[in-house]
């Protein structure tokens, strides 16, 4: 039996709290409008959010290209791999090496942290929650989450996000490193390495887009580093967009080069005249056609096997017309309306214009 | 009054005359009614037994059409009579023995296979059904030949065109950027076949494309197939002896009839006027014999001394002599030419019954009774093959040309026999090649060879190790031990992973090979036992186009391109073109139940490192595994 209903009953926290606190098994599918997002328990653990449904969109692929944790060309690549070889995603990110299996449940833990604060942050939505551990059979688990910590923490994020875009408004806000400026040993990993992608200009979406961590978090770090005069804000002046500086060629160029179509053309002609020669005999506007057809014809009468088979029968059929009748038919005729001979000689015969003379006694004929 | 009774005499003249004219031509007996029927055959038997005739096959006919007549209108019983009487007149009339074992047949008796057999024995008794045999025989496996040819040559080219196909179409895309690459290529290739399609070129053509690339069991049947047709194209014995088979002019079929009619001096004419080079013995005996008949002595003695004088070991010139003047009473003369014979063959029994009988006549009794029994059963069988009355007609016996004798003069006559005669035995072969063609085919399977000794395999198109699609050396990537083709490698590009590798190549090869076997199952119905050659199911191919060629040229020929004026119902009946039909759905029927064998295995890429004489285009141990 589901669970199911709309923050005006409760509140997403207080559900996911229940779960957690039931240990339950099984999905719970928050609504809002047209977007939806899935969250897996099991045991009253979030496993995932990858709904791998069919049809349904992979949001570990759009973490992975909204921080630049894996460029988008790559992303469409590995899609391409999964989908040929029909391996799931993650299967090839770590088969490829692209991050090791602890890289990527850090990565994962992130995302359900990400996700989880998205939707506590939706006014209105709706939720349904399917139990049942064969729901989650299907579903690769890569780094579970605990619910009380992740809600702490997403609770945390809603407190202080606002805060922090009160600091940085406008995405379009430039950063950059102030000169001179070193943090030394006091920054962490992470802040070293933003320094270090802050040697140039940047603008903030563009720091969140290539920071491969979650906004929050780069957020977090852009205020500590503002906090210890590292680095400078500055508001940037808006230009009008032009092809260039929006990163799209004026002129799209053909991937391929336009083929040859000359050889097809000679080709098809060669092919054709070969077919029009070799059935020259048979063509009904050609020329040989009625010397071919006197040639057969020619051939047929003309032919001395054939002549003399003919012969040859027609002599049998007098004989059998003079063992019938007592003597040999007086002209070919009489032969044809005894009803022996078979309509095919006779037509031979004519064919053949035999001359027949039968002796004045009638015991002899001859046939020329 | 007066006027009265010469109307009334008017009206009974005018009743009488109608009358008259009435019985002429309604009421009067037809022309020849039975009873004149069986006047004129009797007539004519007589004719026949008195002017030394060995059998009467006309009356023979006749009575086999009236017993055809008989039995369909179901007179089973007189129908049989007439059959036996037909056999009376010729004892070696085979259709009468068909139809007497059929009306056995119809009424369940036990003694139906033995007129069968008796059927097929005298099918082979007389040199006439030999020879019809004999021609029809060999046209018929030759057109089975030639279309079995064909539906073997159409699998070969569907199966191994593409391979010259994807060479020429690489070249193509390479050198001149091509459109359709693939297309112009086969245009190209097929041009030669549609330009000679009624020729053998197309097969000799097709042949030598498709020899690089077949496996050495597919060439052997390549070269068994054709073999026949190269062998009787060289030799032209077939077109020559047919030639001379199918003339009824021919002397070898005139000196045949002479054998078996009486007196016939119209035969005697045609044998006059037959040039006969190298047969001028038989030429002679057959004169002798017939003069013989026609009680000419004096010519008949000239002819038969002539045959001698140029043969003088001819038994058949001694016997027929002596005959000459035993007929002339001449009882002194007979038994000197029948001693003559009898020191060439003293076993031969027409001899000695002749012999015999100038023995009687001169009151040798002693002689006789010891020549009589030389003459034995052999006799006896001599007069098995005479017409009823014939052989006790005859006073003495002819001695005749046996089968053999005629066969060697048939061979003699073929030899010696002008080209444009012998043309004429090409009418019985059209569509066989001749010499020319014979030597195409030779030159084209020599050339096949040698382009095998001469080309690098590893130029020669191969399968794709992964999914069996074609490639070659300038398309192909090897990648991992393995020749991939364009498409596979471009599907593993960039990947590490060997799982993933694995994965990849296993999804692509069972794509590919689902579209390929789709794709194959239509082109191979084209002909049946095109799909089982093309999946390597060469025996079950062969079979399955042999009984689809069998069958095509029953229905086209009817088995008979030689026609017998002896044959009554030359028409074809409904149940040769059922069969016929039946045959060949048959055929496409099992051919369609043909799969591919379970194990996959495709054409590997050939090493020219490790090539052996004798196994190009073989699977090998030389060949990188797949």
């Amino acid at each position: 039996m589901s669970l199911e209903g709309n923050l005006a009953a409760f509140g997403l926290s207080e559900i996911l709290q229940l779960i957690a606190v039931q240990q339950k098994s099984g999905m719970l599918s928050v609504t809002r409008q047209s977007s939806s997002i899935n969250l897996f328990f099991r045991d009253g653990r979030i496993v995932s959010t990858r709904d791998r449904r069919r049809g349904a969109r992979d949001p570990l692929k759009d973490y992975f290209a909204r921080y630049g944790i894996i460029s988008r060309e790559k992303i469409a690549r590995l899609t391409d791999i999964s989908t040929q070889s029909k391996m799931d995603f993650t299967e090839v990110i770590l088969s490829e090496g692209v991050f090791t299996e602890e890289e990527l449940a850090t990565h994962c833990r992130n995302h359900i942290q990400e996700t989880v604060h998205d939707i506590l942050t939706w006014e209105q939505c709706s939720y349904r929650f399917i139990p049942g551990s064969v729901i989650t059979s299907g579903v690769k688990i890569l780094g579970d989450i605990g619910v009380e910590g992740l809600l702490m923490e997403s609770m945390r994020r809603i407190d202080e996000f606002p805060l922090l875009l009160k600091e940085f408004p406008d995405g379009e806000m430039t950063v950059k490193k102030r000169a001179g400026a070193s943090g030394g040993d006091e920054l962490t990993p992470n802040e070293a390495a933003f320094l270090e992608m802050l040697a140039g200009e940047r603008t903030i979406d563009d720091l969140v887009a290539h920071a491969k961590m979650p906004r929050f978090e780069t957020f977090e770090i852009l205020k500590q580093l503002k906090e210890n005069n590292l680095i400078e804000v500055e508001e940037r002046e808006v230009r009008e967009p032009t092809f260039e500086n929006a990163g799209i060629p004026a002129k799209r160029s053909r991937g391929r080069q336009k083929s040859n179509p000359l050889p097809l053309v000679a080709a098809t002609f060669v092919f054709v005249a070969c077919a029009l020669w070799g059935a020259r005999d048979i063509l009904p506007f050609s020329g040989r056609v009625a010397a071919g057809e006197t040639a057969r014809n020619a051939g047929a009468k003309g032919s001395t096997r054939e002549w003399n088979q003919t012969e040859d029968e027609l002599r049998w059929y007098l004989e059998v017309y003079r063992a019938e009748r007592g003597s040999y038919p007086a002209n070919l005729s009489h032969l044809q309306d005894s009803g022996i001979v078979p309509e095919a000689l006779l037509e031979r015969a004519k064919e053949c214009s035999f001359r027949y003379y039968l002796t004045p006694r009638g015991d002899r004929y001859i046939l020329l | 009054m007066r006027r009265h009774s010469f109307a009334l005499h008017m009206g009974w003249r005018r009743i009488a005359f109608c009358t008259i004219l009435v019985l002429a031509f309604v009421g009067a007996p037809e022309p020849s009614s039975a009873a004149d029927q069986t006047a004129n055959r009797d007539r004519y038997r007589r004719e026949q037994v008195s002017s030394g005739a060995r059998k009467i096959p006309v009356l023979a006919q006749l009575e086999y059409r009236s017993a055809l007549d008989l039995a369909a209108k179901g007179e089973k019983n007189q129908a049989e009579d007439h059959l036996r009487q037909a056999l009376r007149y010729d004892p070696d009339y085979s259709d009468a023995y068909f139809a007497l074992a059929r009306l056995k047949f119809s009424r369940f008796q036990t003694d139906a296979p033995v007129y069968l057999i008796q059927g097929v024995h005298s099918l082979g008794q007389t040199f006439r059904s030999q020879r019809i045999l004999a021609v029809n025989g060999t046209s018929t496996v030759a057109y089975v030949l030639l279309v079995l040819n064909l539906v073997v040559c159409i699998a070969f080219s569907i199966k191994y065109l593409p391979y010259v196909a994807h060479k020429l179409s690489e070249r193509l895309r390479r050198r001149f950027n091509a459109t359709a690459a693939r297309l112009v290529s086969y245009l190209i290739l097929l041009s030669p076949v549609v330009l000679f399609a009624d020729t053998i070129i197309p097969l000799a053509y097709l042949t030598l494309l498709c020899w690089l690339s077949m496996y050495r069991r597919e060439k052997v049947l390549v070269v068994l197939l054709v073999a026949p047709f190269i062998v009787a194209g060289l030799l032209d014995v077939h077109v020559r002896l047919a030639a001379v088979l199918a003339d009824p002019k021919s002397l070898t079929l005139l000196v045949d009839r002479a054998n078996n009619v009486g007196a016939d001096e119209h035969l005697v004419q045609m044998i006059e006027q037959t040039p006969a080079p190298g047969t001028e013995t038989e030429k002679n005996l057959a004169l002798g014999l017939l003069y013989m008949k026609e009680k000419r002595y004096y010519d008949a003695s000239d002819r038969l001394f002539k045959a001698l004088s140029l043969r003088p070991d001819q038994i058949m010139g001694y016997i027929n002599l002596g005959n000459v003047h035993f007929l002339q009473s001449d009882y002194e003369k007979a038994l000197q030419g029948y001693r003559k014979a009898e020191t060439i063959d003293p076993t031969d029994p027409i001899c000695q019954y002749n012999l015999a009988q100038a023995y009687i006549k001169s009151l040798l009794m002693k002689e006789a009774s010891r020549s009589l029994g030389l003459a034995g059963t052999g006799v006896e069988r001599e007069k098995s093959r005479y017409a009823e009355e014939a052989f006790d007609a005859a006073p003495v016996l002819p001695k005749l040309f046996s089968d053999e004798d005629l066969w060697r003069l048939a061979i003699a006559e073929s030899k010696s026999m002008g080209e444009e005669r012998a043309a004429e035995g090409r009418g019985l072969f059209p569509w066989l090649p001749r010499r020319a063609g014979a030597v195409i085919v030779l030159v084209a399977l020599a050339l096949a060879v040698l382009l095998c000794r001469l080309i690098n395999p590893e130029t020669l198109t191969f399968q794709c190790s992964n999914c069996g699609k074609l490639t070659c050396s300038s398309c192909c990537s090897d990648e991992k031990d393995m020749s991939l083709c364009r498409e596979c490698a471009k599907t593993i590009e960039s990947v590490s992973s060997e799982k993933v590798v694995e994965a990849l190549l296993h999804q692509r090869r069972q794509t590919a090979l689902v579209r390929r076997r789709k794709s194959a199952k239509l082109t191979s119905m084209v002909l049946p036992g095109v799909r089982d050659v093309c999946y390597g199911h060469n025996l079950r191919g062969v079979f399955i186009a042999l009984t689809f060629s069998v069958s095509v040229v029953y229905l086209l020929t009817g088995g008979s391109v030689l026609r017998d004026p002896n044959a009554v119902g030359a028409h074809s009946p409904l149940w040769r073109v059922f069969a016929a039909a039946a045959g060949i759905i048959a055929a496409y029927a099992y051919s369609a139940l043909s799969k591919p064998s379970s194990t996959y295995t495709p054409q590997r890429r050939r090493s020219s490192a490790g090539r052996t004489p004798g196994l190009v285009g073989e699977e090998s141990e030389t060949t990188h595994a797949a």
